[in-house]
């Protein structure tokens, strides 16, 4: 009888190993205690952020100013997180500023991701001319620091959040362009490929069905880490003055602000600097786990 | 080596031409113009057309370019700043100096402490040391510039009151600002040296090394660091044009009149002579560096080496 529970969970085992390409990935990235610290971390970010109007509301919490309350210590009454110079509320302005930063973070990366990428992909995959031409441009736009490029846009198109996604993504467009290239090319000189081409398979069902797939992996990580990334340069934008503007909250804006009193009043510049390292440092480690997991290898 | 160099030269030109052609679009694309930082507020109608006749605001975009860059090529004249009424050339060459302090101390610094932490901590792997300065690296990886530095300026300015928070005037003000702005590159190097020695000494030629009785020190100095600090050098030469990049920030944390706090005044004043100038410079530092990097690479690689001979 033993013997039999053994067997069977000995087959049970067996089963558990039949794993898809995909349950592969996620049992080697869930083997990874930073990188689901970071996905966890992440997690509970987006779900605080998400459910935010349901707690607290925009207008009486974030927005208006309580000139009375102004200063109140971290943990005071009705305050975790304390109250800025105006008496507003840092814990809902910390969530209300995440709402802002994780969602425009995701934006920009699947813009960019997305115009950048079918860039990268033409001009891997047609090669030659094409190639060149596409690729010096995005030579022409990499020569300038990311931040130095979206500064210039966002000062012609002016701070609003719609401008300064569409300032971020061109700013990030030559990166994925690049990033996307060099995985086509890896993939370009396999044979499946060149059977794909010669069943005659249409050119962009090639790259979208029997390229694409396969060089996936690392577009995903370095997506994943440009998230991080970008989060930062729109916080550094909005740092400088050329981002998010108050009275609207973002982590960015609420540093600046901060900074004039952060002489008597630390926690007003720490508490969303934390923010941010928060939601850099959980993008970074699941990057980090996914390339990990996505190509075991490369761990030593 | 010379074609080599010459080549990569000669790349170079279409890309500055095409950074200053995207810039210039950008900074005349913008609705308004500069008339009222050149003439004051509340100046008439009448007097700001002229103004924009004689400016030759008027003429097409493409027009404004060409006659912008053959100032630039022929007489080297990169306009006169709306705001300062100074030369361009001339501001810029009063910034440039503070710029080139903090990019070299910054990357002095990276260097210095990066590659020797880093070796330390791959030869002690897993060890305390190792586990806090990747804990560490990792957090400061996460940290953006200007929470670095405002958190810098924060406990040694303000709190214990060892350095001076703003200002450029002693180069005890540039401590601060160069370890803001090293401050994630350098915890990047530390990871890369450490993930690259950790690969080398694994390597056959390292075991070699070991059996023949090397000592210890040989084997990590003589024999793994030169092979491992090969990818480190493409490293820190891409980080050295973000730290460019990055720089801007840093200054507009410190207050430092440098390149890049001219860059935001002036895109927030529309001063496009000076925009255009220190956008310029940058991406000409940029190329240059990287140009640097790619010979210093060749050099120190023997297969690249004897691949351009």
């Amino acid at each position: 009888m033993r013997k039999d529970i053994q067997a069977e969970q000995a087959v049970n085992e067996l089963e558990v190993k039949k794993r898809s390409q995909l349950g592969y990935i996620w049992f080697r990235f869930r083997k990874n205690k930073l990188a689901m610290l970071g996905l966890l971390l992440l997690a509970a970010m987006a779900l605080v952020c998400i459910t935010a109007p349901l707690y607290l509301s925009y207008e009486e919490d974030v927005v208006t100013q309580h000139v009375m309350e102004k200063f109140s210590k971290p943990f005071s009454a009705g305050h975790i997180l304390g109250t800025d110079r105006y008496g507003r509320d840092m814990f809902a302005r910390i969530v209300y500023g995440g709402r802002i930063s994780l969602t425009m973070g995701f934006a920009i990366v699947a813009l960019s991701l997305l115009i950048g990428g079918t860039i990268g992909a033409i001009a891997g995959y047609y090669g030659g001319i094409v190639d060149n031409i596409l690729m010096r441009l995005m030579d022409i736009l990499l020569a300038l620091p990311q931040i130095l490029m979206a500064m210039a846009i966002v000062a012609v198109l002016g701070t609003d959040i719609k401008n300064l996604l569409i300032a971020m993504t061109i700013a990030n467009i030559p990166k994925f362009a690049r990033i996307v290239r060099s995985a086509i090319l890896q993939i370009q000189g396999q044979e499946y490929i060149e059977a794909a081409k010669a069943c005659g398979t249409r050119d962009p069902r090639t790259i979208l069905r029997h390229i694409l797939p396969n060089a996936i992996g690392p577009i995903v990580v370095q997506a994943t880490l440009q998230i991080a990334q970008s989060i930062i340069s729109l916080a550094a934008l909005s740092f400088i003055g050329l981002g998010v503007q108050s009275p609207q909250p973002e982590w960015g804006t609420m540093l600046s602000e901060g900074k004039q009193d952060m002489m008597l009043y630390p926690f007003v510049v720490i508490e969303p600097g934390i923010a941010i390292m928060l939601a850099v440092l959980s993008f970074n480690l699941m990057g980090d786990g996914l390339r990990d997991a996505l190509d075991p290898k490369l761990k030593n | 080596m010379l074609k080599f160099i010459g080549k990569r030269l000669l790349t170079m030109i279409p890309v500055l031409l095409g950074i200053s052609l995207i810039i210039f679009l950008i900074m005349n694309l913008t609705p308004g113009d500069a008339s009222g930082l050149i003439l004051g507020e509340g100046a008439t109608k009448e007097a700001v057309e002229e103004l924009r006749e004689e400016m030759g605001w008027n003429d097409p975009v493409l027009v404004q370019y060409g006659r912008y860059m053959v100032n630039v090529l022929t007489k080297g004249d990169f306009g006169t700043s709306y705001i300062s009424k100074v030369p361009v050339t001339q501001e810029l060459s009063e910034r440039l100096p503070n710029t080139i302090k903090l990019a070299v101390g910054s990357v002095a610094l990276m260097v210095l402490l990066g590659i020797p932490i880093g070796i330390l901590s791959a030869v002690k792997q897993y060890s305390i040391v190792d586990n806090i300065t990747l804990l560490v690296s990792m957090l400061i990886c996460a940290m953006p510039s200007f929470f670095m530095g405002l958190c810098l300026m924060l406990a040694f300015s303000l709190k214990l009151n060892w350095l001076p928070s703003i200002g450029s005037d002693t180069w005890k003000h540039f401590i601060l600002p160069c370890i803001t702005c090293c401050s994630v590159h350098l915890a990047q190097l530390i990871r890369m040296t450490r993930s690259n020695m950790l690969e080398v000494i694994r390597s056959d030629y390292v075991r070699t090394a070991r059996s023949k009785g090397a000592t210890e020190r040989r084997v990590v100095f003589g024999h793994a660091l030169r092979n491992a600090l090969l990818p480190v050098i493409t490293v820190v030469g891409l980080n050295l044009g973000a730290m460019l990049g990055g720089a801007v920030i840093t200054e507009s944390v410190f207050s430092i009149s440098g390149v890049g706090t001219m860059i935001v005044n002036g895109i927030r004043k529309k001063d496009t002579p000076s925009v255009m100038a220190a956008i310029l410079l940058v991406a000409v530092m940029i190329s240059v560096v990287n140009l640097v990097v790619d010979i210093i690479y060749a050099y120190v690689d023997p297969r690249l080496r004897s691949k351009l001979k």
